[in-house]
């Protein structure tokens, strides 16, 4: 029985605990939410179909592993003589380039191994690999930035989550609805939504460029 | 539904009732009367009370959150003083 | 006095958002026929039921109906009874072809007194000919005398059906919204202020200036609920992309604060807050024109095939009051962002004194 007894005052001190730092709950809690949610816009979507959905939320899983750890710094000499010598700048710079590669590399890699178990409905080959690019400049872009917010926290795998997930839906919306003019056999309207996919990557990187510095300062 | 209140209110004979009675009616007849609706037809006027009412809640609410803040402030200064 | 002249300004936009909002009558309108289904070549009575009529006084008989086949062809009504206060028996002799190239379909009604002016109502009569002859049809439609549609000078605002009376809710909860809108504006130019120039009390101001558009926009969503309820008969619905985006936004901003409360140090927590909700405030505003590009349809109005706000569905009476209501509500927004403000900054200078 007392064992027993030790084992709820141990539960009961974890809850203490947790109850102490609210926000951990909170973003658990708002973890879940937001998953949920970014889940269920690309199933309810209209335009998608099973596997556009799919593909497109594998995407954004891939790309938030790959990209969480860029900025869990690694304090050994060399890097930290490099950080001090280069700007800001060029260090988000080149680390959205690194990581898009990464990205785009991943998605690539996942769309053969895709085609491979569920088969390959693109009818359009070229333009999904466009789409891709983008794609995976959009979700370099914004995931490099949280995951540089996310870094100065102590959970930063939780935030980069309820932090980018809500932040990416515009790209992830614009993605899911170009892949599906992939899926028909005729080139259909794709000119404008390419250039809205481009308009919010370039928008999106030109406050990356300017908000960084002030992210970069500690 | 007003009526039955009214006729409730004279029955039970208590003055407040009355009153509140009387005044629902003379808002019932000024307000609705004229265009022969009343809350229960479809005019739908009882979705702007509620979202009148909703949105008063949520002020009332972030004030009592206010208060709160300032009552632990106030006894924190007693407590130094 | 002199720095309160905008809370006054509030209290008064308010008070005619609400005076105003509540007190000026709906147009009259046609609630249905009955019966609503005809074919040609006969005469028929059907009984309209309006709403917020009185034919009994002050009508005077000048009570006309027709029905609109098209732009060019109208159907008046041969007689037009008052049956009670709210309905109207009226009197039509169908001809046996109508200049329609449709066999089936639901025309539109209008009505019109000197004392409630015209009320229109589309689809509401359902007429099937038995045969197609356009050419048939014009040539023998009966020969009528076009009468002049009479509008009382009044202010009133416009019926529609399904929303009635809470057309109302125009300036009570879609002003939420925008307040939420300039409230966040409001917030990121003191975001930008601190980075520029690090003071503790730009990060105060851009947090609580958050706050409450945080409230406005859960005040937006209960409100929304509620009016969504009474009209589209649903609390919640996902297909309905504003509701997504509204959703989002309350997602970003929650997050705001979390981050906010995972960040111990005071100077870097103001900073990386000040950067995430420049951030989230341009994601925002991609969303708002992102996401009704790729809906097909809404029930709201402005997006898919609905008509915009400015066009049909917000019409000049409602816009006196839609706009003050706007910056009514946001000023309120303002003023209590400024009381959140206030006593942050006390809260801090007592805790400053006594460690």
């Amino acid at each position: 029985m007392t064992s027993f007894n030790a084992i709820l005052e141990l539960i009961k001190l974890e809850l203490k605990m947790e109850w102490r730092m609210k926000y951990a709950i909170a973003g658990a809690i708002l973890y879940v939410v937001t998953t949920v949610f970014v889940l269920y816009t690309s199933i309810q979507n209209e335009e998608s179909t099973p596997w556009n959905a799919l593909y497109w939320m594998l995407a954004l899983f891939i790309a938030v592993n790959a990209i969480t750890k860029s900025f869990a710094l690694n304090k050994s000499g060399a890097h930290l003589y490099l950080y001090q010598l280069a700007s800001p700048i060029q260090i988000i710079i080149a680390k959205t380039i690194y990581n898009l590669c990464l990205v785009f590399l991943l998605l690539l890699v996942s769309f053969g191994v895709f085609s491979l178990f569920l088969g390959n409905p693109i009818e359009q080959i070229g333009l999904f690999i466009i789409t891709l690019f983008l794609g995976s400049m959009g979700l370099s872009l914004v995931l490099t930035f949280v995951s540089a917010i996310s870094s100065k926290t102590a959970n930063s795998g939780v935030f980069m989550a309820i932090l980018g997930f809500p932040l990416i839906i515009p790209i992830f919306l614009s993605l899911i609805k170009l892949t599906t003019i992939t899926l028909q056999s005729e080139a259909g309207e794709y000119l404008s939504d390419i250039s809205v996919l481009i308009a919010i990557d370039v928008i999106l990187f030109g406050f990356v460029i300017i908000l960084f510095p002030y992210l970069w300062r500690d | 539904m007003l009526d039955k209140i009214a006729t409730f209110a004279s029955k039970v004979g208590n003055p407040k009732i009355i009153v509140l009675a009387f005044s629902l009616l003379v808002i019932d007849n000024g307000l609705f009367a004229q265009n022969n609706i009343s809350f229960h037809t479809n005019g739908k006027i009882y979705l702007v009370i509620g979202v009148l009412a909703a949105i008063f809640i949520g002020i009332i609410g972030f004030l009592v959150y206010l208060e709160r803040k300032l009552n632990k402030l106030e006894k924190q200064i007693n407590n130094n003083e | 006095m002199k720095n309160h002249w905008w809370k006054i300004l509030a209290v008064l936009l308010l008070l005619y958002a609400i005076i105003m909002g509540l007190f000026v009558p709906l147009k009259s309108g046609i609630l249905g026929l009955t019966p609503r289904e005809f074919k040609t070549d006969q005469k028929i009575t059907t009984h309209v039921k309006t709403y917020n009529t009185d034919f009994t006084k002050g009508v005077d008989g000048s009570s006309i109906a027709y029905i609109k086949i098209n732009d060019k062809f109208k159907l008046y009504a041969d007689l037009v009874k008052v049956v009670d206060k709210n309905t109207l028996a009226l009197d039509f002799t169908l001809p046996a072809l109508l200049p329609s190239i449709q066999k089936k379909w639901p025309y539109t009604i209008v009505v019109n007194d000197k004392k409630h002016g015209a009320f229109v109502r589309p689809d509401a009569i359902v007429l099937e000919q038995a045969a197609l002859n356009l050419d048939a049809a014009i040539s023998n439609w009966p020969k009528q005398i076009e009468k002049q549609l009479l509008f009382p000078d009044e202010l009133n605002f416009p019926f529609r059906p399904i929303l009635y009376e809470s057309i109302r809710n125009t300036f009570y909860h879609v002003p939420l919204w925008f307040g939420m809108v300039f409230l966040l504006f409001g917030s990121v130019i003191y975001s930008i202020k601190y980075l520029r120039k690090p003071n503790h009390n730009f990060d105060y101001r851009a947090k609580s200036l958050t706050s409450i558009a945080v409230l406005y926009g859960m005040l937006g969503c209960v409100t929304g609920a509620i009016w969504a309820k009474g009209t589209w008969g649903t609390w919640w619905t996902f297909e309905e992309i504003k509701l997504n985006v509204s959703a989002v936004a309350m997602l970003i901003y929650i997050a705001y604060f979390i981050l906010r409360s995972a960040l111990v140090d005071e100077e870097q927590r103001a900073r990386v807050s000040a950067v995430y909700s420049i951030f989230a405030f341009v994601a925002v505003v991609l969303l708002l024109f992102v996401v009704p590009r790729i809906a097909t349809n809404s029930l709201h109005p402005g997006n898919g095939g609905n008509p915009g706000f400015g066009g049909e569905d917000l019409d000049n009476t409602l816009r006196m009051v839609f706009y003050p209501a706007i910056i009514g509500w946001a000023l309120l927004g303002f003023w209590l962002g400024q009381l959140h403000y206030r006593y942050s900054i006390l809260a801090e200078r007592l805790n400053d004194e006594f460690e």
